[in-house]
């Protein structure tokens, strides 16, 4: 890289490293394949601007992270199909039973809510750019947010009265 | 909001920090491996991924190997959606007969109602910038331009012909990467805006205003011949009238954010003393909010006030002053993201906890401005929603906030008050975030949108060459407009109080609307109105069943017949209409997933046709978009047409069974992507192509293509409304 460039990255990287990290995170649900997923996708980032001006973007850095993630859930189910050829599917994520499974709630919604969920308020993404990564219209992102808050809440909703009746 | 929503909400605000506490950042090897193989194209090595078990090393040896036969290909790998418009955002006015592109508003400073500036960007980052003076109320504007290389980010008018703007020096080759420091410059100008003289600037490489310090903190005020600017890290003052300006020594160790002068001597600087650096702004760890005061022009300082109720991560946002007597002080805590406003009746003696309430996001930067006591407004950046956006306004001295407003997804980045009820304020807004100038004059209850000319941004429905309606604006996304020329010009004529979805004109005055109520997302409404759009009556309600997103096709022939597309995620679903919406009936599922995606255009209730992109995976594996034709109400399709290689579908219009228009976007994931428009008369076996004139955004589905006759065309496009006189062959974009 020429000094200028390398400078810039490091800024961009700075500032969008914990991004990444968090969407892999919230997707694969696992800190070493999360952390792996996040090195493939800066990988491909680079790859993907290479020979492009240093005009460093982040919806586009997200979009190929979350394929990245995706891709590395497929592996992961693709492996333990292989592992366990009996085992039909892999089991959904559990039910949130502490107050801490704020993320594992969220990880057991649909994939369009949890999706966006995450790249809404775990990345801070606004509603355009969840509309541009997840090739959707804006209102229907709306909409998609509006149903997985509702499908999220009585999930916390029923956590919550399980925690009180104990 | 009640206190279990609020709770909700705050928790859901907290998720990121909730996958922080599972994972975060441990490895620091991955920057170093990342920029080795940026520079000798090798893969990463080491850290955690050698770690990884062994069929890890074989993904990886596969990227290696695909990576050395075919690097030119391998960025496109990962990427089957389109990259970030970089048009995103920006809208067009109409000033002096041609179109400019207002890219961001970064201020506006009204003298009175009728004499006003605005500054603002003409594109993205480092783009020209452009200076809008009106004398008219915002009726007509003069545009003048900076000189190149400057990006206004502040602007302060002392009368019709004189103003100062504070720039960012962008053109002494700073690529304009977030958060790299930029020098910065004052301008001035006495004539009205023609001629700009830089009085004061930095030199290349001064590190005192990042690219990402939120225009809204800097600042010039002046008084007579003494001016004060807030720069970023450093208060200038001027005794000249601004023709020369010197640094001010602020006490050891306190880094400005916002200033707020009350005279030529008097005046309040509100900063942040931080252990390790002096910051710019941003937030940094173990920072304490401090507020200092001058009574000396700047000579000597005094520290006036720090708040005790958030030391963890605080950091001071602003400062206002109403009067010698009435100031106010607002401060963010970083960790809770609480804002507390702080205000004094005795010139800033003594100071009390107004409110620790007032909504503070992430990176969301409110500068109070008060006009009176009483009085005051609080716009905020959307941000990261939910959190409270755009405008608050109290009327009790800070004690309550009040959202004001339709303010979904405001992003305000200033406001000027003329009085307690007539005020601008200047952001972004709308489905595409473009910037905005609206106007309020009964306390921001009502607005009207100022720049740009009211167009549609999300719908149009043209029933002739001269009749057309459309939804959205800037400043409210569900505001339904009508054009009766041509889409020339175009006027509200109501607001949809749920979200709309869709749009149907039968007639100039026969219309539907599909909208959504956010709270009940199950289920839709149909709206039917026999006035051009003026009012609206629910006829009936769409079941919209667990799952089910309303998609963007939608369309009645007649009092009775229609046709909606819905969602059934992962699979899209035509449901049709015979009874005017009282019943819906599923005619067909079509599957989607990895990324494809299906657009529709029916000419009657049995004939239509169906677009489907099949977006390759790579560069190596081509887009295939297929056109496909029924002729028995979308139960099943047969293929007419197929495109294979980088383009993807945008958007499919038929008139009748042979004549029809589709948009592609051609080159989605390269350096310049654009859109073509490709018309048929022979049912979809031969096309001719035509080129947009400029490139429109890469903007997947988000584009809307009509034609209500052969010749008449409309395409919307990210804001953005183009028109073709001729079949489509050349297109002309509206102002």
């Amino acid at each position: 890289m020429e000094t200028e460039r390398v400078h810039e990255f490091e800024q961009f990287f700075a500032r969008e490293e914990r991004r990444v990290l968090r969407l892999c995170y919230g997707v694969l649900g696992d800190r070493e394949l999360a952390q792996d997923a996040a090195q493939e996708a800066w990988l491909r980032y680079l790859r993907y601007i290479e020979g492009e001006s240093p005009e460093y973007s982040t919806p586009l850095l997200v979009t190929i992270a979350l394929n990245a993630a995706r891709d590395w859930q497929r592996r992961r189910r693709r492996r333990l199909e292989e592992l366990h050829p009996d085992v039909p599917d892999a089991p959904a994520p559990p039910a949130p039973e502490r107050d801490h499974d704020l993320v594992a709630a969220v990880r057991s919604l649909p994939e369009p809510e949890r999706e966006a969920i995450f790249l809404h308020y775990a990345l801070d993404l606004p509603l355009v750019d969840v509309a541009r990564v997840l090739q959707k219209r804006t209102g229907a992102v709306k909409s998609i947010l509006h149903r997985g808050r509702a499908h999220l809440r009585s999930l916390l909703d029923a956590e919550e009265g399980i925690s009180n009746g104990r | 909001m009640d206190d279990k929503e609020e709770r909700f909400e705050r928790r859901l605000r907290s998720l990121g920090e909730a996958i922080d506490r599972e994972v975060s950042p441990s490895d620091p090897g991955l920057l170093l491996r990342l920029q080795r193989a940026e520079s000798s194209q090798h893969r990463p090595r080491g850290g955690r991924a050698r770690r990884a078990r062994s069929w890890y090393y074989w993904g990886w040896a596969a990227v290696l190997v695909v990576a050395l036969v075919a690097v030119p290909y391998l960025r496109h790998l990962g990427a089957p959606t389109p990259p970030a418009s970089k048009k995103n955002g920006q809208t067009t006015q109409k000033v002096g007969g041609q179109p400019i592109v207002l890219g961001s508003i970064a201020a506006v400073d009204f003298l009175d109602v009728q004499d006003g500036w605005v500054a603002a960007a003409t594109g993205g980052y480092g783009s020209p910038s452009a200076v809008l003076v009106t004398k008219d109320g915002g009726t007509t504007w003069a545009e003048r331009m900076l000189p190149g290389g400057y990006t206004a980010i502040a602007l302060t008018a002392l009368s019709p012909e004189e103003a100062f703007v504070l720039a960012q020096q962008t053109g002494q080759g700073q690529s304009g990467a977030a958060g790299q420091a930029v020098p910065t410059a004052i301008l001035h100008t006495t004539d009205g805006g023609r001629t700009w003289q830089v009085v004061w600037s930095e030199a290349p490489g001064a590190q005192s205003l990042s690219n990402g310090t939120m225009a809204m903190r800097v600042g010039l005020q002046f008084f007579g011949s003494r001016g004060y600017a807030n720069v970023g890290d450093k208060v200038l003052g001027s005794s000249d009238g601004g023709k020369t300006w010197t640094a001010l020594t602020l006490p050891q160790g306190v880094a400005p954010v916002h200033m707020d002068f009350l005279s030529a001597q008097a005046g309040y600087v509100a900063g942040q003393i931080c252990p390790a650096q002096a910051g710019s702004g941003a937030p940094a760890a173990n920072c304490q909010a401090v507020l200092i005061a001058t009574q000396d022009g700047g000579q000597t300082w005094s520290t006036v006030f720090t708040p005790t109720e958030a030391n963890y991560w605080s950091y001071s946002d602003a400062v206002s002053f109403a009067n010698a007597q009435d100031g106010w002080f607002f401060l963010k805590d970083v960790e809770t993201w609480q804002g507390y406003l702080y205000r004094t009746q005795d010139g800033g003696q003594t100071w009390t906890l107004e409110s620790s309430q007032v909504a503070s996001g992430r990176d969301v930067a409110g500068a109070p401005d008060f006009v009176s006591p009483e009085v005051g407004w609080l716009p905020n950046n959307a941000g990261a929603a939910p959190f409270t956006d755009g405008l608050l306004v109290t009327g009790d001295g800070g004690q309550t906030w009040t959202e004001v407003g339709a303010q979904d997804e405001w992003s305000l980045s200033g406001v000027s008050l003329l009085s307690p009820t007539v005020g601008y304020a200047v952001g972004k807004g709308g489905d595409f975030q473009e910037a905005f100038l609206a106007r309020t004059t009964d306390g921001g209850q009502t607005w009207t949108q100022v720049l740009p000319s009211p167009a549609p941004t999300s719908q149009v429905d043209f029933v002739s060459q001269k009749q057309g309606f459309g939804v959205g604006l800037p400043i409210d996304p569900t505001a339904i407009l009508a054009t009766s020329d041509g889409g020339a010009t175009w006027s509200v004529v109501s607001h949809s109080a749920q979200q709309v979805e869709a749009m149907s004109f039968l007639s100039p005055s026969q219309g539907y609307l599909l909208a959504v109520d956010p709270q009940t997302p199950s289920d839709g409404a149909l709206l039917y109105t026999q006035d051009g759009g003026e009012s609206w009556q629910q006829t009936a309600t769409v079941p919209m069943p667990n799952g089910q997103v309303m998609g963007p096709y939608f369309r009645f022939f007649d009092a009775r017949q229609g046709i909606v597309e819905t969602e059934n995620y992962p699979d899209v679903v035509l449901e049709a209409t015979q009874d005017g919406g009282q019943t819906w009936t599923e005619i067909s599922s079509q599957p989607t997933g990895k990324g494809s995606y299906q657009q529709f255009a029916f000419t009657s209730p049995a004939e239509g046709f169906m677009l489907t992109t099949v977006p390759g995976s790579s560069a190596t594996v081509p887009s295939t978009v297929t056109l496909a034709a029924t002729s028995d109400g979308g139960k099943t399709f047969q293929t007419v047409h197929t495109w294979q290689g980088q383009s993807q579908g945008a958007g499919v219009y038929f008139l009748d069974a042979r004549t029809g228009w589709i948009a592609l976007e051609q080159n989605p994931y390269g350096a310049n992507p654009s859109t073509a428009v490709l018309a048929t008369q022979d049912g979809g076996a031969t096309w001719t192509t035509s080129q947009l004139p400029a490139a429109l955004p890469t903007i997947g589905q988000n584009l809307m293509l009509q034609f209500p006759t052969a010749e008449s065309g409309w395409l919307l496009g990210n804001g953005a409304i183009y028109r073709s006189s001729d079949g489509g062959g050349t297109w002309q974009q509206m102002p």
